[in-house]
């Protein structure tokens, strides 16, 4: 099993085990395709997610692809940054058709732009037209109180909770 | 006539068909409140398919922006008279969503409410308190939630309107009211 690795270490990526049958691979993100074909060509076929975290304070957004083998019993994680400013990455379809539908999911939600995808149009949210909702520094409160208008209400007496900081 | 009404709305509150908008998790509460445990049936309500041939509309937690615009189809496709029980704290003020982009807060703003059955989760006691209750108020003629919503159609289109046809960014509105203030 530990072959793998010591061959992803060998193309001067980062790579560690995170539990028994779990490793991580951290790539920059010129390097993210091959990475995953590679992955792919030793029999990590199955592609379980696409996520992303919004790393405000490093200016970047982390991608994190995760891939499963069934004959190795093994799961890749696959982590790559992409600058926060100017959110571009080349698409993952080719390699897994259900890389789409994924992408187009983080491109509503974080507003990543993915070249090579021609489907990136809205999916779950309805008529949204503000900053993509799952930014961090997108106020959900200011936007709450403003559409929904939470004021307390004379008749009902009920209160607006206290947010936790 | 108004003889006449007391006695259509005795009958009204003995025969009383449920459509039930599951959205949240409050769906869960509802098999053990239909079948043998609670068994709602003693009280002459019972689950109805399609919204046309309802009584009441039990709306089960939160409502999204997406499926706001499916329960005010829904409302709307009801024949009067009709009555809408709000179920649970996210359709009273938005319980644990209340400050989600995408979680409606007050449902009463939108579709006029005739109950609300407050708790997160409201236990199927609950449930049938609320429906007992609708019962008394259909046969006073009290609950006139579907009347209101007519006099008053302006204002509720007025507010889902407001949530479901925006035509520019939210927070940009509250930057240009600080700015001119």
């Amino acid at each position: 099993m530990d072959d793998i690795l010591n061959e992803i270490k060998a193309m001067d990526l980062k790579a560690s085990w995170l539990g028994d049958w779990e490793f991580e691979v951290l790539t920059p993100k010129d390097r993210l395709a091959s990475t995953l074909s590679y992955l792919k060509l030793k029999g990590f076929k199955a592609f379980m997610g696409l996520s992303c975290v919004d790393w405000i304070e490093d200016g970047t957004f982390e991608l994190v692809y995760i891939i499963q083998s069934y004959d190795l019993a093994l799961e890749a994680i696959v982590k790559t940054k992409i600058p926060r400013q100017k959110p571009v990455i080349e698409s993952m379809r080719s390699l897994w058709g259900l890389c789409e539908v994924y992408e187009r999911e983080m491109h509503e939600f974080f507003g990543i732009e993915f070249v090579g995808n021609p489907n990136l149009k809205p999916f779950f949210l309805e008529n949204w037209l503000d900053t993509p909702p799952l930014r961090k520094d997108f106020d959900t409160l200011a936007f709450s109180e403003e559409l929904f208008e939470f004021k307390e209400d004379e008749t009902h007496g009920i209160k607006p909770p206290k947010r936790i900081e | 006539m108004s003889e006449w009404n007391e006695i259509v709305d005795y009958f009204r509150g003995r025969s009383m068909w449920m459509l039930h908008y599951c959205t949240g998790c409050g769906a869960i509460e509802l098999p053990p409140t239909m079948t043998s445990r609670w068994d709602m049936e003693r009280f002459g309500i019972t689950p109805m398919a399609t919204p046309r041939q309802a009584d009441i509309l039990l709306i089960t937690g939160y409502l999204a922006i997406k499926t706001l615009k499916r329960v005010v189809y829904t409302y709307e496709q009801m024949q009067a008279p009709k009555w809408v029980l709000g179920f649970g704290s996210c359709t009273i003020n938005g319980g644990i969503y209340w400050d989600s982009y995408n979680v409606i807060e007050r449902l009463d703003k939108y579709i006029p409410v005739d109950i609300y059955i407050a708790g997160c989760m409201p236990r199927p006691e609950a449930i049938l308190d609320a429906f007992v209750k609708l019962k008394e108020m259909v046969q006073k003629g009290e609950a006139k939630g579907y009347e209101k919503y007519v006099k008053n159609y302006e204002w509720y289109k007025a507010n889902q309107d407001r949530v479901l046809k925006r035509t520019e960014p939210v927070l940009k509105r509250i930057e240009k009211v600080t700015k001119i203030g």
